[in-house]
């Protein structure tokens, strides 16, 4: 059977054409941040593994440095904090270590901010089995969380700091933060804000984590001759020290 | 001449049937019936490649040419001859002696659970079980058999076993490749799945562990060293952090120096992968499952009791440039008394699991 075009038809087409088109946009409009994550010793370029002094210039050679990151949000200058549900795992010995932000899209924005978990979210924390993820490259699935998870009931390890001074002997010193009470939200602002348009999946940031002063701060110094250790369920003030010097730690590279 | 249009078509037609027409019979039909694995409770999601997926066929095959000692030089030797069943498909020997009498460098590893694995070998070299399988047949300490004549064998097999029958039913053809006697291997290796050790059981609520192996399982789950000497110390034995219990797998399937030599010239380990004097010395760590059976332990087989393991540990190891944070070695080692090493040998022995060492569907069906 044969249609015959109609105008009523012609309208029907006409209409459906904008419809299909908007549908089409709304899923392209979600833009997608990449965030790249480099380590610096004090203020300098240093790759894991690498010789570098401490406050008291003894050498410090880093051999571990992972983390996860989460609840992430940006910062819409019109709209405030706009939360991002993501969890990645860190590692600083690989080149591109990195987290991928995807925003909704509601039209362009206007972004200052950044706002980052440092650790994994309380509720997919303790008695979260990485086994119980159908994805096992989940990042908190069994794959995804190799080393990085203290058992079942126990809960993921947010931050691993592990190295050595080379010192004679030398004095290994293991820092890892993983329980609820050690989880940190860094804050980075910046004074120009750019614009995220709608779709867009070109916008690129770097974090920089100073290794060095995860021991040295402001208001406290870990010295691991005399703190060489904690996991946390061991030793708590010692990782929330650590936690406190890790959070103030970060950067966002200009 | 006029030809009839009736005529012409017939020829035409006829022309076409005969080309359709298949005069050896009809093709044999490939239909690969998928092999139902069931993840144990507890455990992860198996993940599995996307060009190698589990068959009934597939694994059937695996199985045979796990056992096919027509894979050595000498057809003496299969995969099976180095990793024993009893012993949790391992060698009790600290190296493993190939075809023409060269000893290996390295103890062979228990294969248990190797699906879940996320590399292979003492070192790591290989990323994929298929990729794991391709060295030892060709390997002049190991099967010592070119890869060209391991598939030629098996092409002009003329036994009962009927290889290109049977890889046709596993892959859809009869021609037989390394790459698909790989994947028949692997598909075998990872349905050996161990999940029923009395450790098993008691996760599962059907079982009770004594109370020294619950105390044991205690002391593995708690931080080594005396807490005056080891800030945070807790007088346990510290086994976790690498041999972690996510997933029920008692690996944490990361590289780790545990304090065995004070050098490296012997063997470098990881390192000979990644080329970073930071690997040295590091190994893959092994699985906990059936360690009571899989001696001797070490890369290098040096330990023939777990009570040596246990008192290695105890004593926190050797110093090197590599050692691993975890061990114990400046501070007086764990500090365990007898009957905390007892209470740790009694728990490793719950992770033995014969209903698994014992399976008749992995034994040799040749």
């Amino acid at each position: 059977m044969k249609i015959p075009f109609t105008p009523l038809k012609h309208l029907g087409i006409c209409a459906l054409v904008p419809l299909l088109a908007t549908a089409g946009c709304t899923r392209q409009k979600d833009a997608e941040i990449r965030i790249a994550y480099d380590v610096v010793w004090n203020g300098s370029p240093y790759e894991i593994g690498e010789s570098a002094p401490d406050v008291q210039g003894r050498p410090v050679q880093l051999e571990r440095l992972e983390c996860y990151v989460s609840d992430f949000a940006i910062h819409d200058v019109d709209e405030g904090w706009l939360p991002i549900d993501t969890v990645a795992r860190i590692d600083f010995s690989k080149d591109d270590a990195h987290a991928v932000l995807t925003i909704p899209g509601e039209g362009d924005r206007t972004i200052d901010g950044l706002r980052m978990g440092l650790g994994v979210p309380e509720d997919r924390n303790v008695d979260v089995d990485p086994a119980s993820y159908t994805d096992p490259d989940h990042p908190l699935g069994y794959t995804g969380s190799a080393g990085l998870h203290w058992g079942w009931a126990a809960g993921y390890i947010f931050s691993v700091y592990e190295g050595r001074l080379l010192t004679e002997p030398n004095t290994l010193f293991t820092y890892h933060a993983g329980d609820d009470l050690t989880f940190r939200t860094t804050e980075l602002m910046w004074e120009e804000p750019w614009l995220l348009e709608c779709g867009s999946k070109d916008h690129n940031i770097t974090l920089v984590l100073d290794a060095y002063e995860c021991l040295h701060g402001v208001n406290d110094t870990i010295d691991p001759e005399i703190d060489p250790e904690t996991h946390t369920g061991n030793n708590l003030p010692l990782a929330i020290r650590w936690v406190d010097l890790y959070q103030n730690a970060w950067s966002i590279q200009p | 001449m006029r030809v009839s249009t009736t005529f012409i078509l017939g020829l035409f037609l006829g022309g076409l049937t005969l080309v359709g027409c298949d005069c050896h019979g009809p093709e044999p039909v490939w239909n690969p019936t998928p092999y139902p694995l069931e993840i144990p409770p507890f455990f992860p999601p198996m993940d599995l490649p996307a060009d190698n997926p589990l068959t009934e066929e597939g694994v059937r095959l695996g199985r045979m040419l796990f056992w096919e000692t027509r894979l050595s030089e000498n057809n003496a030797m299969s995969c099976g001859t180095c990793h024993l069943p009893e012993v949790s498909f391992a060698d009790p020997e600290p190296y493993s002696t190939g075809v023409t009498g060269a000893i290996g460098t390295r103890n062979a590893m228990a294969l248990i659970n190797m699906g879940w694995a996320s590399s292979y070998f003492w070192d790591g070299r290989a990323l994929t079980l298929e990729e794991q399988i391709f060295e030892p047949i060709p390997h002049p300490d190991e099967m010592n058999l070119p890869w060209s004549e391991a598939v030629a064998r098996l092409a002009n097999d003329d036994t009962e076993s009927d290889y290109p029958q049977r890889f046709f039913d596993a892959f859809g053809t009869t021609e037989i490749t390394a790459d698909l006697v790989s994947k028949a291997i692997a598909q075998f290796v990872r349905i050996m799945i161990s999940s029923d050790s009395k450790f098993d059981q008691w996760r599962r609520g059907e079982a009770s562990l004594t109370d020294s192996e619950y105390n044991g399982y205690q002391m593995f789950l708690r931080e080594g060293g005396d807490p005056e000497v080891v800030p945070g110390g807790q007088f346990g034995a510290d086994c976790f952090h690498c041999h972690g219990e996510a997933g029920l797998q008692f690996t944490d399937h990361l590289f780790h120096n545990n304090g065995l030599d004070p050098s490296f010239e012997a063997d470098p380990g990881r390192a000979l992968v990644t080329g970073s004097p930071l690997d040295s010395g590091r190994f893959r760590t092994p699985t906990l499952r059936n360690v009571a059976l899989s001696g001797p332990f070490m890369h290098d087989g040096r330990f023939q009791t777990l009570e040596e393991v246990v008192e290695h540990y105890n004593s926190g190891g050797v110093a090197s440039s590599t050692i691993d944070p975890f061990m114990k070695f400046g501070s007086g080692g764990l500090a365990l008394a007898p009957s905390q090493k007892a209470d740790l040998i009694a728990f490793l022995h719950t992770l033995t699991d014969t209903v698994f060492t014992q399976n008749p569907a992995f034994q040799n069906p040749h």
